[in-house]
């Protein structure tokens, strides 16, 4: 018995570093299939920024329409922090980061099949972002809202903004 | 002198602890839109054990606001008090065993917003409890290995992905992403392209990512520079990226990593 909870942590260990091994070829059919049992986040992804750097921003807008049909102008969504204090206090990463993945994840999908399938719609990625520009400020009047996601290259690019996804008009959940 | 692994394995919980009460106090401040955006009703949908049934303790858990802010609390104060009572046994464990938990139930409820220091954390706190609970040297010093390993893993992994990626060798990557809104600045920005920096900045990462790890086969004094370039690195990343929770999680594995080359590196 002392035997087995002393070798308890070296099958532990072992396997936990080998899942983290093969974790770092994500397209692997075998490691996809561990993944979906990885439900508290614990088989890490240590590629950072490679091979395809983030060069690019993900920026949210959206515009509401009222009972009328009256549209009003398109509004961005802030949700970065971009002052130097984000180096020792950053709450703002977490959403950051959670519509990059989201956006990423669509984008991968959409790109895969060729088009944006309207069976995304119902997808976990989709409706996050969709909650979080639902839950922005809005008018006593507007009854739907419409939301784009426009990719820009950095802050001094004289590229234009690419215009990735425009959806339909949500209903509003009632205030 | 060698380093004692009583000493390694504290340092390595108050960095890490460090890292617990920043991220812990970030989510308090920041819960209310970090849990709208989470939205339960729509994650939910993920688990297929949960969609269905009625709430259980584990969904109360991560699912209520209240609980949750309670919990993280509790965990930047179970963090303090580590690194205070970190040799009074079973408190410890205790202690080390909540912190892990309320990280892993975490990723269960903020799992589109979790990233590489996550990882680490749970990796640390894992390890460190394995290290409090075993009376044995030779777990003990398995735990450490485990918290060296995977920071080796992550950097040799970072730096091959790196080397394999056209847009890493032509040195153009550096100052792409810090042209960015999200992970850059303008003034840093600005400051590489007049420069020409990308390109040393780009490959001297690769090189400090492949050659890093390999290093600590050379012994300790290697190691010592590679983690010196290690927390530079960090720390760059974390004022120009605002990349401030990667410093004190994989910072906190240094001190594990110069305890491994100190007692096995072959060279």
């Amino acid at each position: 018995m002392t035997s087995i909870i002393e070798a308890a942590p070296y099958v532990v260990f072992g396997i936990w570093l080998g899942l983290s091994v093969l974790h770092q070829f994500p397209h692997g059919r075998w490691i996809r299939r561990i993944k979906r049992f990885d439900r508290f986040g614990v088989l890490p992804d240590w590629t950072f920024f490679a091979p395809t750097p983030i060069v690019s921003d993900y920026r949210f807008l959206y515009r509401d329409m009222s009972g009328d049909g009256t549209l009003t102008s398109w509004k961005e969504i802030t949700y970065r922090n971009t002052s130097l204090l984000r180096s020792v206090w950053h709450p703002e990463r977490r959403i950051q980061k959670g519509l990059n993945v989201s956006v990423a994840s669509l984008v991968r999908r959409a790109i895969a099949a060729g088009r944006f399938e309207k069976r995304r719609l119902l997808e976990v990625s989709y409706l996050l972002i969709l909650n979080f520009v639902e839950k922005q400020p809005r008018d006593f009047r507007a009854v739907k809202r419409q939301f784009l996601i426009a990719q820009t290259r950095g802050v001094e690019s004289d590229d234009n903004p690419h215009i990735m996804f425009l959806s339909a008009f949500h209903v509003l959940p009632k205030a | 002198m060698p380093v004692q692994r009583e000493v390694v394995a504290q340092l390595v919980a108050g960095i890490a602890a460090v890292g617990v009460v920043i991220n812990a106090l970030e989510l308090l401040v920041a819960r209310k839109n970090v849990l709208t955006f989470h939205d339960w009703n729509v994650l939910r949908t993920r688990y297929r054990v949960l969609s269905g049934c009625s709430p259980s303790p584990l969904e109360w858990s991560v699912s209520s606001g209240t609980v949750f802010a309670i919990a993280i609390v509790l965990q930047a104060i179970a963090a303090i008090c580590l690194v205070i009572f970190f040799h009074s046994g079973a408190w410890a464990i205790g202690l080390c065993a909540y912190i892990l938990a309320i990280r892993l139930l975490l990723g269960l409820r903020l799992i589109y917003g979790f990233d590489g220091s996550d990882h680490m954390h749970a990796i640390v706190w894992a390890g460190l409890l394995v290290f409090l609970a075993s009376p044995s040297a030779s777990i003990k010093d398995l735990a450490l290995v485990f918290i060296a390993a995977q920071l080796l893993l992550s950097y040799l992994t970072s730096g091959i992905a790196k080397l394999l990626s056209p847009i890493w060798r032509s040195g153009k990557a550096v100052g792409l992403i810090v042209r960015t809104e999200s992970y850059g600045q303008k003034s840093v920005s600005r400051l590489i392209e007049r420069l020409h920096l990308s390109g040393p900045l780009s490959r001297g990462t690769m090189v400090l990512e492949v050659v890093g790890p390999l290093s600590v086969l050379m012994g300790p004094k290697a190691a010592i520079v590679f983690i010196f370039f290690g927390v530079m690195f960090h720390l760059g990343s974390a004022i120009v990226m605002g990349l401030n929770s990667f410093v004190w999680a994989f910072a906190a594995c240094f001190p594990a990593v110069l305890y491994i080359s100190e007692r096995w590196a072959p060279f």
